[in-house]
């Protein structure tokens, strides 16, 4: 009988795997003395009855431990016995939890988890400074930098006592930290449970923002780089101050392209920054210089106000006589250095449409 | 009465027994006490037996290696099995005989607590 050339069953070699993790707290010699052969056992006695003399491996298990004069599974409650009572639970799911972790396959991840666990208390930290950051005055849901809203002092202030905070409780040092009492368990159960909810929530909210932040940029951009407007340098106009060949200021230039059409000068919020010109109660915007108000007017009652408006003269527009062929000259024979004059003549204007 | 509670005490014995007669692996310990009449014998407490044995020193182990399958622990029994073996084989005829008699012999007892009644 060459009974030694077995090929084993996958059935069993899973079967041996699970009885394995199930004596996994054992230690290593007698897990081995235990189960050395197993799978040769096994798959004789699968040979001669067929597969359903395998069973429940738990039940192999307990068997095995027990007739070996092995402690029973340590760590495990009889099913019959599961308390209910609100302070033996956490230690029942602590337990059960223990034990799964402690197969070899599990072992190995959840001792890194364990090693990360810091991580969890500055990561828990800055959610409870977020939920803390939005009872600080004069918190908005724009911007982020330490946390959103607040300023970067204060936001890093409260990101750091947090973090104290967190890793206080976590090292058992701090309430409701270490304590075995029900109430301080149950408490940080609750908090850790908070936590874990909060940072999704937060993190949308931020995505949200961010993305919102993003896509009314693209928009903006798109709106410039778009079929309107003009650009200049990559910039968009938004505005264009017009001198005569003399250097003169000019107020009221119409400008049209090559074909004729209004030369369109489109920037972001245009008709809330800019007051037009008008062709009786139509708008026109090819006439240059546009008014400028300080506030955006959103709303037609507000554009009724030209408190603040004006009509802009460039910062940096150095406005020398010029010459071309084309020109007649005495058309350029004026005198020059004018600039005093242009300021005061600019000022005014600016006066005059302050009184509009 | 089942038949596990039974094996319980006495099941070191019967694998010393059986250990004895030849060395054998898991399986066929098993077998040979299944044919012997333990019908009801599981398996892993056959297996959980001879590694408790094993360590007590009552057993020997040697591997017998395969070169398609698994491979075999066999067993056998060794000079303080021997031993084990011969005691608890007294132990339990001693038993045995004890229990005869109560199982036998219990008329008279009754009989005598009818009477004083």
């Amino acid at each position: 009988m060459n009974t030694t050339e077995l090929p084993v069953r996958p059935d069993v070699t899973a079967f041996v795997a699970r009885v394995r993790e199930l004596l996994a707290d054992l230690p290593e010699e007698d897990r081995l003395e235990l189960t050395e052969g197993l799978e040769a056992d096994l798959t004789d006695q699968v040979s001669e009855r067929g597969g359903g003399a395998l069973g429940d491996p738990e039940a192999y298990a307990r068997e095995l431990r027990a007739a070996a004069g092995l402690d029973p599974a340590p760590r495990r409650r009889p099913q019959g016995q599961r308390s209910t009572s609100l302070a033996e639970q956490p230690d029942a799911v602590r337990d059960r939890w223990a034990t799964m972790v402690s197969r070899p396959t599990i072992a190995t991840v959840w001792t890194v988890l364990v090693a990360l666990r810091p991580a969890w208390w500055a990561v828990r930290a800055w959610a409870a400074a977020v939920l803390l950051a939005v009872f600080v005055p004069g918190w908005y849901d724009y911007g982020f930098v330490w946390l959103p809203g607040v300023h970067p002092v204060a936001g890093l202030l409260i990101l750091l006592a947090c973090l104290a905070g967190s890793a206080l409780v976590g090292l058992g040092k701090v309430w409701p930290g270490g304590r075995r009492g029900t109430p301080a368990r149950m408490v940080l159960l609750v908090l850790n449970v908070a936590a874990v909810v909060a940072l999704p929530v937060i993190n949308g909210q931020l995505d949200q923002q961010s993305w919102s932040r993003f896509s009314q940029g693209y928009n903006e951009a798109q709106a410039g780089a778009g079929a309107r407007g003009v650009m200049n340098g990559g910039q968009e106009v938004c505005n264009i101050a017009a001198y005569d060949a003399a250097g003169q200021p000019l107020v009221g230039v119409q400008l049209f392209d090559q074909a004729g059409r209004q030369l369109d000068v489109r920037c972001y919020d245009q008709v809330a920054l800019k007051v037009p010109w008008m062709l009786g109660d139509v708008t026109r915007w090819n006439v240059y210089p546009l008014g400028e108000r300080d506030r955006p007017a959103r709303s037609e009652r507000r554009r009724q106000d030209l408190t603040g408006a004006a009509l802009p003269t460039p910062d940096r527009a150095t406005t020398p006589a010029v010459t071309n062929p084309l020109v007649p000259v005495e058309a350029e024979a004026r005198p020059s250095g004018t600039t005093d004059r242009d300021r005061g003549e600019r000022d005014s204007r600016r006066g005059d449409v302050s009184r509009r | 009465m089942d038949q596990t509670q039974l094996l319980k005490g006495v099941l070191d014995l019967a694998v010393l027994a059986v250990v004895q007669a030849e060395d054998g692996y898991g399986y066929d310990i098993v077998r040979r006490l299944r044919e012997g009449g333990l019908a009801d014998v599981g398996d892993a407490s056959v297996y959980g037996t001879l590694r408790r044995l094993y360590a007590a020193g009552a057993l020997t182990s040697y591997v017998v290696p395969s070169e398609s399958g698994p491979h075999r622990k066999y067993y056998g029994i060794t000079p303080m099995g021997r031993e084990q073996l011969a005691r608890q084989r007294r132990d339990w005829r001693a038993f045995a005989t004890t229990l005869d008699g109560l199982l036998s012999g219990p008329a008279p007892a009754t009989a005598a607590r009818g009477a004083s009644a």
